[in-house]
């Protein structure tokens, strides 16, 4: 049976576990107007669940530069080369 | 005495491309590659009972029913003629709580990022409990 409209298929916004990268549920999910949709992907390799999500979150980009920014105060001492009192007590 | 032929199993085949648009003869070609194989795809369920099958791909004329078996945690599409398609993921255990309680399934393209044709379809639930 065709059904004429991506709002017929996915009416509301009950949550949903996709198997595989989530990317075109998400944009069906997107289509059908259901933003707020919880989506819990699943690695096809090892069953693994993730993080419930959003479908917007699935299709933006990870920053690859987002982790860099992050310094703790005790590693940028570190950076100039200054021992921090963690850093003594390791040896 | 016969001159033993190289055989390279690494060399790069010119194999022509499988074309869904004209397929061979069900008879020469019963088994197609697996979705997965040949286009992005994703398996999905929600919490109203609802399956759903989203692909950006070219699936075989005709698809009618789907076979969910849960001895082997497949899911194949069956064409009108017999043809069948795996769609190449294992159905991991998250998903076959809502998958047994489901009778039949959505079929959704997508092209360019949007739907395209929508089907539904009756699902065939297999359970021998192996």
């Amino acid at each position: 049976m065709d059904i004429n409209s991506i709002s017929d298929a996915i009416p509301s916004n009950s949550a949903m576990i996709v198997l595989g990268t989530g990317a075109l549920a998400a944009r069906a999910i997107m289509a059908a107007g259901q933003l707020d949709t919880s989506v819990v992907t699943v690695d096809p390799k090892t069953g693994a669940p993730g993080l419930s999500t959003t479908p917007q979150q699935i299709m933006t980009p990870a920053d690859p530069e987002a982790n860099m920014a992050i310094k703790t105060p005790d590693n940028s001492l570190a950076m100039q080369g200054i021992q921090t009192p963690q850093m003594s007590m390791k040896r | 005495m016969l001159q033993e032929k190289d055989i390279d199993v690494l060399a790069v085949q010119n194999e022509p491309k499988l074309s869904m648009d004209n397929l061979p003869t069900v008879d020469d070609l019963p088994v197609l590659p697996t979705m997965r194989h040949l286009m992005d795809v994703d398996l999905a369920v929600n919490a109203d009972g609802r399956v759903y099958i989203f692909y950006d791909g070219k699936i075989a004329e005709g698809t009618e029913y789907a076979l969910y078996s849960i001895d082997d945690s497949s899911l194949t599409l069956i064409s009108h003629n017999g043809r069948i398609q795996d769609i190449g993921m294992t159905v991991h255990k998250p998903l076959r709580k809502y998958m047994r309680g489901s009778d039949n399934i959505y079929i959704i393209e997508m092209k360019d990022g949007l739907p395209g044709r929508i089907i539904n379809i009756p699902m065939i639930i297999h359970d021998i409990g192996l």
